[in-house]
């Protein structure tokens, strides 16, 4: 069995998403909705400023997972931007324009002539793209699918 | 063979006295330029004078920031082991701890200073530090400066950050910048801890960068906060030095310090090593109130090129309920409810707005915690399934509110005369920071007080002068009950008050309570439960304990003028005490920081063996500075 699998594991696509092992690694998983809660959040905030988001790194931290010296491995930027902007991807793909949908298209590297088409693809497949919307790799697997699918699109799938 | 090894040893010593040359040479040009005195070294080296004595120091904490074992103190000790360290032969296997690469804004900068070519000073690798610097890939800097939040007068104190712009930057890829951000590296769990860890300086500080999108979903949607970006002038040279000094201060200890080491402090730090010369960090030697240094960035000629406002989930929600009918918005708060499907709202443009609003409103309540996760996402789902379905369209552009450096300056001092228990008085205010509910709107949150070291003090005829009120902190926030949110209004405030009446001395207290608002075509009315524990040698048991009401009415009256009216009752456990209030104050403004205060107070206070009431009556002058 233990055989069997191997060659499954090494042959499956190079993306960011397959190195299934690393995604813990990455502070991949980030909560969708998180908020201050109470008052002792507040005082926090107010007396050191501190910070409770994920996907901050200290500058001279070294590797740490996905990032090194603070800033995100290039394999990973589409991973952890989708992950960082799960629900706000889902809004903006459902209404059809948002500063998210841009910067995704960005990152992908969609040409100007086929963003409105990418545009259309989110929106029209909203419910298979963001089917579990909590799950970061659900996201972009759909995404990716999605692409590919797409005559005119298909060749970006392979950022995703 | 030996001839070629002879050779090449004569070769390398000729080499090595060449560069003990070229040290001894580049100490003396240093020395020859003053460089040690140089106020850009002063920065590199994080150095400040000491209040009085004016000697420097630096305020980094940590003996590797610096190159001579007196460098914290030692401009030109340091300056000169600095040289001589950089000067070091490379480091083939462990390039990145060379010091050129340790210490890579001082290298820059005694480089360019010192005219020393490649030849002179050889160029070490410094892998990291590149990869570092390309991958944020800099062009320019934003200052960032996220606001204060409804309902949390402690986020109004505020926070200031740096996003590092890159070259191709677009409205679409700014979400992909980086930030450079200093915050307090915070370990404990409870809220008292921290501030007084925060306060006192016992939390280091950490440098930390982080995609400038994971900063906008924090301060955006998880704590509703509007984000003003200030664009500066910043060349791309001078931007990579604000880099080369990051990496500097990433891997050193600093202590960070709420009132002046804080991240304001450090932002503006960062920018005058950039740009030597700017000195932009003088002017907040004692304290950086965040919002102070934005002014004083905005005042500098011309460093702020562009100013961008990025509304909050709040903001938007309120934007978006402002485009509904009241009966469509209550159409909608019942699709977000759950109390109503989505598919029920229609597909007219309308329904269309109905659902976009009912998502935001969704997702703001699972950002609050008042929706269970699973929940929210189901009815996000349900609701975003409906909206792909239908066209996309024009929601307008949010109005953008005052901006944050137009508002009054933070500290304020007060001088009075008037009445006080039957006498004539004169009383005296000092509010160091930052913002009451009575001073004027523009650029602070609405219905929201912070004060810290609030000092009041009163001279009554023919007696001295007695402190009043000493409060460390004070908040209170009135945040209106809305259709779609019922947000709770809370106070709170601790120090000593004279709160057994003018005859009688000031005691240690802790007061606050619950609340709620509303508000009716600008008109803020409020309720609270206040709460009071005080302890006063007058009192049976040296201490008591008190509950009841405070109703409150916040109305501006004409523009430049606002009226706040309150009572309030009060029983204590204490021998029946028993104490009633109603003041009125009067604000108007006379210019941007002076103001005429008029106030009338009525306390009455009731003991088995005093049942008296006293007033006290005020005219004065305020001034912000």
């Amino acid at each position: 069995m233990k055989k069997l699998l191997f060659p499954l594991v090494v042959f499956l696509p190079v993306t960011a998403f397959a190195a299934a092992n690393n995604i813990g690694s990455c502070g991949l998983g980030s909560k969708v909705f998180e908020g201050q809660r109470g008052l002792a959040p507040q005082v926090l905030a107010a007396t050191t400023n501190g910070t409770f988001g994920n996907q901050t790194f200290g500058i001279t931290s070294g590797t740490l997972g996905c990032s090194q010296d603070g800033v995100v491995t290039s394999a990973w930027k589409t991973a952890m931007f989708i992950d960082g902007n799960k629900s706000q991807l889902a809004r903006d793909a459902a209404s059809g324009q948002g500063e998210t949908l841009d910067a995704l298209a960005a990152l992908l590297k969609i040409d100007a002539q086929d963003k409105a088409a990418f545009v259309s693809l989110t929106k029209a497949r909203h419910a298979e793209i963001f089917a579990s919307v909590d799950s970061a790799e659900t996201i972009a697997t759909q995404l990716k699918a999605a692409l590919q699918s797409d005559a005119r699109l298909a060749k970006y799938a392979d950022a995703v | 063979m030996k001839i070629l090894i002879a050779l090449g040893t004569a070769l390398s010593l000729t080499m090595a006295a060449a560069q003990a040359d070229t040290l001894a040479d580049t100490l003396t040009a240093a020395h020859d330029a003053r460089l040690a005195d140089d106020p850009a070294w002063a920065d590199l080296l994080q150095y400040e004078p000491y209040p009085i004595t004016g000697h420097l120091r630096s305020l980094a904490d940590d003996k590797g920031f610096f190159n001579a074992p007196d460098g914290a103190r030692n401009p030109t000790a340091e300056l000169d082991a600095t040289l001589a360290r950089l000067f070091e032969p490379a480091r083939p296997e462990t390039p990145d701890e060379h010091p050129q690469c340790r210490f890579p804004a001082r290298h820059h900068w005694l480089r360019q200073r010192l005219a020393l070519s490649p030849m002179q000073l050889p160029e070490q690798p410094c892998p990291r530090l590149e990869k570092w610097t390309a991958e944020i890939n800099p062009a320019g800097v934003t200052l960032v400066f996220p606001s204060a939040y409804v309902n949390s007068p402690a986020s109004m104190f505020g926070h200031t950050l740096l996003r590092i712009d890159t070259p191709e930057q677009t409205e679409a890829t700014r979400l992909l910048a980086y930030t450079i951000n200093y915050a307090a590296k915070a370990d404990a769990t409870d809220g008292f801890t921290f501030a007084l860890k925060g306060l006192t300086g016992l939390y280091p500080g950490a440098l930390s960068s982080s995609p400038y999108y994971a900063k906008v979903r924090e301060y955006s949607d998880m704590e509703s906060r509007d984000v003003w970006e200030y664009r500066l002038n910043l060349t791309p040279a001078e931007t990579r030095q604000l880099l080369r000094h990051a990496w500097e201060i990433g891997a050193t200890r600093f202590d960070y310090w709420f009132f002046d080491e804080n991240c304001s402090y450090m932002i503006l730090r960062l920018l005058d090593v950039a740009r030597p010369g700017l000195r932009v960090a003088k002017q907040f030697y004692w304290t950086a109130i965040p919002v102070d240094t934005v002014k004083g960035v905005v005042a500098m000629p011309d460093l702020v090129t562009d100013i961008r406002f990025r509304p909050s989930t709040g903001t938007e929600l309120a934007h978006r309920a402002s485009r509904l009918t009241p009966t469509s918005l209550d159409a909608a708060i019942a699709v977000a409810d759950g109390r109503r499907t989505p598919q029920s709202l229609g597909t007219d443009t309308q329904a269309i707005e109905q659902l976009e609003f009912a998502d935001r409103l969704v997702s703001l309540r699972g950002h609050a915690g008042k929706l269970d996760q699973d929940e929210a996402l189901a009815r996000l789902k349900a609701i975003q399934i409906i909206r792909s379905q239908l066209p996309t369209i024009d929601t307008g552009a949010i109005p953008v509110p005052p901006r944050p450096e137009n508002g009054h300056a933070t500290g304020r001092a007060g001088l009075a005369t008037g009445r006080l228990d039957g006498t004539n008085a004169l009383f005296l205010d000092l509010r160091p920071a930052y913002h009451d509910l009575l001073d004027a709107e523009t650029g602070y949150a609405r219905g929201a007080q912070i004060r810290f070291l609030d000092l009041g003090a009163s001279q009554r005829e023919g007696q001295g002068w007695r402190l009043d009120r000493f409060l460390p902190v004070d908040i209170v926030s009135v945040a209106p009950r809305l259709s779609w949110t019922q947000p709770l209004s809370w106070k709170v405030r601790f120090g000593w008050e004279r709160t057994l009446g003018a005859r009688r001395a000031t005691g240690p207290m802790v007061a606050g309570g619950p609340g709620a608002a509303w508000e009716w075509k600008g008109l803020l009315g409020y309720v609270f439960l206040e709460n009071q524990l005080l302890g006063h040698g007058d009192l049976q048991k040296h201490w008591a304990i008190g509950s009841g009401p405070l109703a409150g009415l916040l109305w501006d009256v004409g523009a430049g003028s606002r009226l706040q009216l309150e009572a309030g009752r009060q029983w204590f456990n204490d021998r029946r005490l028993d104490r009633s209030t109603a003041r009125a104050h009067l604000r108007t403004r006379l210019t941007p920081r002076d103001n005429l205060v008029a106030g009338y107070e009525w306390t009455h206070i009731e003991l088995p063996d005093t049942d008296r009431a006293e007033r006290r009556l005020t005219l004065g002058w305020q001034h912000y500075f």
